[in-house]
């Protein structure tokens, strides 16, 4: 703690404040925060260096661990840019279940999200209830991959694994269950009102200054832009759903809770559509053994945001760059923006209505 | 385009073409050629024409003297982007507001770890 004239200054971190390392500076007048300096880097791990020296295969799993919530939209996004330098579309079957994963994926990120929320609220059932309801996904998602989060589901070609014998049963019956039970978390956290007085009107990102900063997903919806890859720029079998946007025009912490919670229903929307389109054949092809020279460039719509991937390839085995642009590493200009001006009090629903992951932001 | 022409062209794509958000900005080493190349994503958010639509805008500059104008007063988006490509690429961005050190440790002194020159110590063992 550090004082000066009126103001004081202290530090929030780097251990763990909720979600990983990362520091938060945090300079107040009385409890009203005059500047909060983010501090990143506490897990910073060369993944866009150590990419350089793996083959695109063994680029994957290591991948996995930039967003180890989020994983298969994080894989999707690499295998996307792989496959436009291979110059390949994979079959049908393929791409539904790599919907079908992915979309899984952004419940299981959406949830842990609300559990990590509630235990930095000191809301407690809600962290257990939001861990307990993400463990059904991981069972499904376990029952496909054989590991529980890290899945190496998604390589170029297809997907590794299909899915297995009365999965669609009962991921229905799992989906069911959690449309139940978002409606019991929407009536005991959302509704809350010690919630609502924390979060609604303040964290105020208006449409302009959420574009000028540069933020993505959620936190950009939750400003009333209803940007989303899916619909804007639709891969895997996404044009050929109905994808619901959800938006909020409500530029403030509690409309972008509202969004994450929405895009939860929508999801499981999507989910059971692709279940009943699925088409059957091969779910996996034979692949080219060169790569071409050139570069490629993909985005796809993860549970935090759009992820970019930049792929610069020399025709060797491996990667010459590969460029993460990831929607934490974004969405960390705004944090400064959402916290100035706040309570103290009211900064962990701010700094949380943004779903900031330092893992994701560092790399 | 050429490093002096990136300024003009981004104030015209923003103000011309309406593309308001920078995606990711990325630096790459060609140490062969001895050039750093500089490339930035730029996507439109406002204009929903234009939303599938991505730009890439990329330049050279000399690995001895790697300059080149920030665009952080065109994309204030640009900003984290740029300071990243500076820290782990040695990029010069000229009048950027704020170019300190972001993700490495605070006494890191390897040089810039994305430059082909750096090599990891695991990838030098297995050569050994």
């Amino acid at each position: 703690m550090q004082a000066e004239e009126d103001s004081f200054e202290i530090s929030v971190g780097p251990q763990h404040p909720g979600s990983g390392h990362f520091r938060l500076l945090i300079r107040l007048d009385g409890d009203t925060i005059v500047e909060a300096r983010p501090d990143p880097g506490y897990v910073h791990r060369g993944v866009e260096k150590s990419a350089e020296n793996r083959t695109y295969i063994s680029v994957i799993p290591m991948l996995e661990r930039v967003c180890l919530p989020d994983v298969d939209n994080q894989i999707l996004g690499y295998v996307l840019a792989v496959e436009e330098l291979l110059g390949i579309t994979p079959p049908e079957r393929a791409q539904y279940l790599r919907v079908l994963m992915c979309e899984l994926g952004r419940i299981m990120s959406h949830l842990y999200w609300l559990a990590i929320f509630g235990i930095f609220v000191g809301h407690s059932t809600a962290f257990m209830w939001g861990f307990a309801d993400r463990e059904l996904v991981i069972d499904l998602l376990e029952q496909v991959s054989g590991s529980r989060v890290s899945h190496f589901g998604i390589v170029p070609g297809g997907v590794r694994f299909d899915i297995p014998e009365g999965f669609e049963e009962q991921t229905r019956k799992v989906l069911g269950y959690l449309t139940k039970r978002l409606g019991q978390h929407d009536r005991m956290f959302f509704h809350n009102s010690i919630l609502r007085r924390r979060a609604i009107g303040t964290g105020i990102l208006s449409p302009d200054e959420a574009i000028r900063l540069g933020v993505v997903g959620p936190t950009l919806r939750g400003s009333g832009i209803d940007c989303d890859v899916r619909v804007d720029e639709p891969y895997s079998a996404y044009d050929r759903l109905d994808v619901p946007v959800a938006v909020s025009d409500g530029c403030d912490s509690y409309a972008r809770c509202l969004v994450r919670l929405e895009e939860m229903h929508n999801s499981i929307q999507i989910i059971q559509q692709a279940f009943d389109d699925l088409p059957e054949g091969e779910y996996r092809m034979k692949l080219p053994t060169r790569i071409r020279e050139g570069s490629a460039f993909s985005r796809v719509e993860a549970a935090r945001g759009e992820i970019c991937h930049y792929l610069v390839a020399d025709g060797t085995n491996k990667p010459y760059r590969l460029k993460v642009s990831t929607p934490s590493f974004r969405n960390l200009a705004a944090i400064p923006h959402v916290l100035r001006g706040a309570h103290l009090a009211d900064m962990p629903t701010n700094y949380m209505s943004l779903d900031y992951w330092p893992v994701d932001a560092d790399r | 385009v050429a490093p002096l022409r990136l300024l003009p062209t981004a104030i015209q794509l923003r103000d011309k073409w309406d593309f308001d958000q920078v995606l990711s900005v990325t630096g790459i080493d060609y140490p062969e050629r001895a050039e750093l190349a500089v490339v930035y994503h730029i996507a439109a958010r406002f204009k929903k024409n234009l939303r599938h639509l991505i730009v890439s805008l990329e330049t050279k500059v000399p690995r001895a003297e790697p300059r080149v104008h920030t665009l952080a007063f065109v994309w204030p988006s640009a900003e984290l982007h740029e300071r990243e490509t500076h820290e782990l690429l040695g990029i010069e961005f000229a009048n950027h507001p704020n170019c300190g050190p972001l993700l490495l440790p605070e006494d890191w002194e390897g040089g810039y770890p994305l430059r082909k020159d750096f090599r990891l110590r695991a990838a030098e063992e297995v050569e050994r």
